[in-house]
């Protein structure tokens, strides 16, 4: 049994949260928001993972109760997002609200989760805490500025990710419209593993793209923390010597060493660098509430997770989806939004069936991922990933795993047919 | 005890009601599809066909196709090598079963049927909902319907059946396309 030690509380709990143990603690701590009149899921979390689970829950078993616990009002995808940096898309085509979940029978709460009790199964917010049979967190990732000496808070508002889309992927699309004529862009890629990994090579072709339609004669600085581009490689660098020869300046194997953001200056073990806009995307890990509520391995970086059902190997009840969950104990998914929606649905699946207490079915997820490298033209890369049995864990299908031939414009409408489908699918 | 038994069957009945049986396997490998293919296989896309309420035979011979490379594909060319025969039988089996939705891409005015309407409803049916191994064509994307006549016409896609396209023109094919799309 664990004891009243073991209560989760989350780092973002702040002051709020302490004062859980003053008077008026014991009040708080006991109201239960909505009384349970059925089994419920409470799902933290509302970006592909979470909303799927919520979403397939309620389709899967229309009588269960289904929470979705998410701070923000909106959701904006990655996906997509670095076609409005390059002024190909508006902010609306890439934001979904969380009404049509909420008009499908799924309870949208929104409210950040400060703690969580695994023992007595509730999770705790700002007005009080929620019940559950069964929790899925899709916590996402969070960033290790850490890692990256002189990365304050200045820094961090001078030298956007945008690795999360919203204000940041507005200011890059504000900075790059307004850049001057011969002016630069540096794109700095962390080591893999990083949520979307041809994220970054999409960004820096739809830059470039930009470039060439403005004939702003500008340049595109890429320092790669990786021997090479981590993913379709061969595709993204064709486009860019067919497409961008002398606006690309990519740089394998660069280390980060610090930077200064009153000077406007990068260290990296080849020497210091400055640029007009600089977009700097750090190392990655689990998301915060992951670490807070003990679904880490002690000294890891991503939630320890079963390949079978994603349930938490730390506490029984909690599923992991999304980027969270640990790849090298589920498998060898790539960190995509696609991935994350499909465990969001097999996870819906096994939690409907252990509810029952039945045997889940095994695990099945996919893998389609498109990024558009010319103002016309897309490539893609999919995979399938089943359950091994004798690796114990889900291994991509060899031959389901493959890149595009080429790039074309068919690939571009296949593009926003995806989008359209994979966020009507999310988000209702 | 009378009383107590009507309770019984009255929770027994309520709790069978809200107690759906769990997904099964065909549920659970066909999910994914949904994300490029729309929920339910009801594709919102313009171009992605709608695949939910397909025909069977037709579903399953097209992946079998894409996996043995008979059939042109993008995406779906990679995606039907990753599953084993049996699990290319129950995934059709469960996307054949969900509910057909009339892709919202359709032409807004009349379309003039077409003058071979005869011999697209010998394999697609008279109000062409399909048979068999003729897919389904009322109601589908109508730049899919496009699509897949023109890979037939080139030579890419090959079927006996669908020869017929190698002697029409453009404007013949965007009308069979526009008025498949349009009926329901």
């Amino acid at each position: 049994m664990l004891s009243r030690r073991d209560f989760i509380t989350g780092t973002t709990l702040g002051i709020a949260g302490l004062a859980c143990f003053g008077p008026f603690a014991v009040s708080v701590r006991a109201a239960e928001l909505f009384p349970k009149k059925k089994q419920r899921v409470v799902v933290v979390g509302g970006g592909f993972g979470g909303a799927t689970a919520a979403r397939y829950l309620k389709l899967y078993d229309p009588g269960l109760e289904v929470f979705l616990i998410e701070p923000l009002r909106q959701y904006v995808t990655c996906p997509s997002s670095n076609l409005v940096i390059s002024g190909l898309l508006k902010m609306p085509a890439i934001t979904h609200s969380y009404d049509r979940l909420a008009r499908q029978g799924i309870r949208v709460v929104q409210d950040t989760v400060s703690a969580i009790d695994p023992v007595a199964r509730y999770v705790e917010i700002s007005k009080g805490k929620i019940a559950y049979d069964r929790l899925v967190v899709a916590p996402g990732v969070d960033f290790s500025f850490d890692l990256i000496p002189g990365m304050d808070a200045a820094a961090r508002a001078k030298f956007p990710h945008a690795w999360k889309a919203g204000e940041q992927t507005v200011q890059l699309a504000r900075e790059l419209a307004a850049l001057k004529k011969g002016g630069s862009f540096l794109i700095s890629i962390p080591e893999a593993p990083f949520r979307c990994p041809p994220g970054p090579y999409e960004r820096i072709s739809m830059v470039a793209a930009f470039m060439k339609r403005t004939n702003n004669r500008g340049k595109v600085l890429v320092l790669d923390a990786n021997p090479d581009v981590v993913s379709k490689a061969k595709l993204f660098k064709s486009a860019w010597a067919d497409l961008y020869k002398d606006i690309i300046e990519y740089t394998p194997d660069v280390s980060l060493k610090g930077v200064d953001a009153g000077k406007r200056r990068l260290t990296t073990d080849k020497g210091e660098l400055t640029a007009d806009i600089i977009n700097i995307i750090p190392e990655q890990k689990a998301g915060a509430l992951a670490f807070a509520s003990g679904l880490v391995t002690k000294g890891g970086r991503w939630a320890a997770a079963s390949p079978l059902t994603f349930e938490s190997t730390l506490h029984t009840g909690i599923h992991v989806v999304g980027d969270a969950a640990d790849r090298d104990q589920v498998g060898s998914m790539p960190h995509s939004g696609f991935v994350a929606s499909s465990m969001g649905k097999t996870v819906a699946a096994a939690v409907v069936a252990l509810l029952q207490g039945k045997e889940p079915q095994l695990p099945s997820l996919e893998n389609s991922c498109y990024s558009q490298v010319s103002d016309t033209e897309s490539i893609y890369v999919t995979g399938v990933f089943l359950y091994d049995a004798t690796a114990k864990k889900l291994v991509g299908v060899k031959a389901a795993g493959s890149a595009s031939s080429g790039r074309e414009a068919r690939y571009t409408q296949h593009y926003r047919d995806w989008q359209t489908s994979i966020t009507k699918d999310t988000f209702g | 005890m009378m009383m107590k038994g009507v309770w019984l069957a009255l929770l027994l009945a309520a709790s069978s009601a809200f107690a759906a049986e769990p997904p099964d396997k065909g549920t659970v490998l066909a999910a994914p599809c949904a994300g490029c293919h729309g929920t339910y296989g009801a594709s919102p896309g313009r171009l992605t066909p709608v695949i939910g309420g397909q025909q069977q035979a037709y579903l399953k011979k097209s992946m079998l196709d894409f996996a043995a490379g008979k059939r042109p594909g993008s995406v779906m060319a990679n995606f039907a090598k990753g599953y084993s025969e049996e699990q290319v039988a129950e995934m059709s089996t469960t996307i054949a079963g969900w509910k057909w939705v009339n892709s919202s891409h359709a032409p807004k005015r009349a379309v003039k049927k077409p003058a071979d309407y005869v011999t697209c409803a010998a394999c697609h049916g008279d109000q062409g909902y399909g048979t068999a191994e003729g897919p389904r064509i009322s109601g589908q994307t109508r730049a899919y319907l496009l699509e897949a006549m023109q890979e037939y016409q080139s030579g890419k896609r090959d079927s006996a059946a669908m020869e017929m396209f190698k002697g029409l023109k453009d404007k013949e094919l965007n009308q069979m396309a526009a008025y498949y799309a349009r009926q329901k």
